[in-house]
């Protein structure tokens, strides 16, 4: 039974991997702020999600395990060799985000909603993301994170207060 | 109920509907007097559709996902070995027609002539402690599911081991790790996951120009390429083989 089970575990983390993959890399683009890490950590958390295939839960949601591991991955291993490298903190401008939307108008506004919730810490562009993005409620973010509620809670305040800040004279945010 | 104070916390969660984390309905009726607390709460106010709106159009920006090889240690039940053994069998055939059209350029072509590019410059200013080859290495060789570590490369005379990048061929990942010979020459050893058999011999040849060896070992396929010497490229590859 348990071959089955192994088997069954990496067909639907396989099948998921291909559904969810550009949710995904999008969190990993949030995570490092730079698109070929993005690229780099997107593969890595695919590979280590694969390895680890056997302790995926059928029935439980795929999303929140690939992104909790995805983080602690890049927590724990990868994103140390890209800070000590003095790659790790590359400024937003260096995200190639230039064609978002066919609408000129559009696109310049998602630019600069981007823009300004890169430019927050990461700690807050990642809850900004689950929360706001992903549609998370704060339980399942805080779970994904590792991190308590309370700490989700006052990520999203401060976030929303600089945010507020930096769009106070646009109508469309703030 | 003016003098009742809620954190910025609460009131974020207010603002975001979670019922759990903030006290919904004192802030509720609070704000039907508090001129101030209707400001502070103005003030966390944002549009998180335009936020969702914005980072959708991300999405259009990443790549399909990429391809990566079936695992190597699960085990088959009768019926899928059977299944297995049949296709197998029909992609042998195929691959060994496939091996034969030269015109094709592979994944060894692709190595060979990105690293026709390399001069001694490329890589002799890389001059990194130890423990930042290794960090470096586990991050790149987890590219390709591979535990290395870097004893083994540096253990190998004749050359010194300068670094580790992921690359990708036709969305699968593999893994160049440079060196430079005592000459200045740069090599490189480049890895990808095989499903081929192993290689009893190391094969050695010719790819853009350089000497060149290959030989598939415990599910992934290795090139080592560089300079001219086939000498030296064949005495390296076997210290490698047997590494």
């Amino acid at each position: 039974m348990k071959i089955w089970r192994n088997q069954n575990s990496e067909h639907i983390v396989r099948g998921g991997i291909t559904k969810i993959f550009p949710r995904l890399w999008r969190y990993c683009l949030v995570l490092t702020s730079d698109t070929t890490k993005a690229d780099d950590l997107a593969q890595a958390a695919c590979l280590r999600a694969l390895e680890r295939a056997h302790s995926f839960e059928a029935g439980s949601h795929f999303d929140r395990w690939l992104f909790r591991l995805t983080q602690r991955l890049w927590i724990d291993e990868i994103r140390k060799v890209a800070v000590r490298r003095g790659g790790g903190l590359s400024s937003i401008e260096e995200v190639d985000l230039m064609d978002l939307a066919p609408n000129p108008e559009q696109q310049t506004l998602n630019r600069e909603i981007l823009m300004g919730i890169m430019r927050l810490p990461e700690a807050q562009r990642v809850a900004i993301l689950l929360v706001y993005v992903e549609g998370h409620s704060y339980r399942d973010a805080a779970d994904i994170l590792g991190i308590p509620v309370g700490t989700v809670m006052s990520r999203l305040s401060v976030a929303r207060g600089k945010l507020v800040e930096t769009f106070s004279d646009r109508a469309e945010v703030g | 109920m003016q003098n009742i104070q809620f954190s910025d916390e609460e009131l974020v969660a207010y603002l975001d509907g979670e019922d759990d984390f903030a006290p919904i309905d004192a802030i509720a009726m609070a704000l039907k007097t508090d001129v101030a607390l209707a400001k502070r709460l103005e003030r966390l106010r944002i549009d998180t559709h335009a936020i969702g709106e914005s980072f959708d159009a991300i999405i259009d920006l990443s790549k399909a996902a990429p391809e990566f090889p079936k695992s190597q240690k699960t085990v088959r039940p009768y019926r899928q070995v059977a299944v297995g053994a049949v296709l197998a069998l029909l992609i042998g055939f195929l691959g060994g027609y496939l091996a034969t059209d030269k015109s094709q350029p592979g994944w060894k072509d692709y190595a060979a002539a990105y690293h026709a590019l390399y001069t001694n410059s490329t890589l002799n200013h890389v001059k990194v402690s130890a423990s930042f080859q290794q960090t470096e290495l586990n991050r790149v060789a987890m590219a390709i599911g591979k535990d290395i570590e870097l004893s083994s490369l540096t253990r190998v005379p004749e050359i010194e081991y300068k670094r580790a990048q992921i690359l990708g061929y036709k969305g699968k990942a593999l893994i160049q790790l440079a060196f430079l010979t005592s000459l200045g020459e740069p090599l490189a050893l480049c890895v990808i996951r095989s499903s081929e058999a192993d290689t009893i011999d190391i094969e050695v040849y010719e790819l853009e120009g350089m000497s060149t060896a290959s030989w598939v070992k415990d599910g992934y396929e290795y090139v080592l390429i560089g300079g001219r010497n086939r000498t030296l490229i064949s005495r390296l590859a076997t210290a490698f083989f047997h590494g």
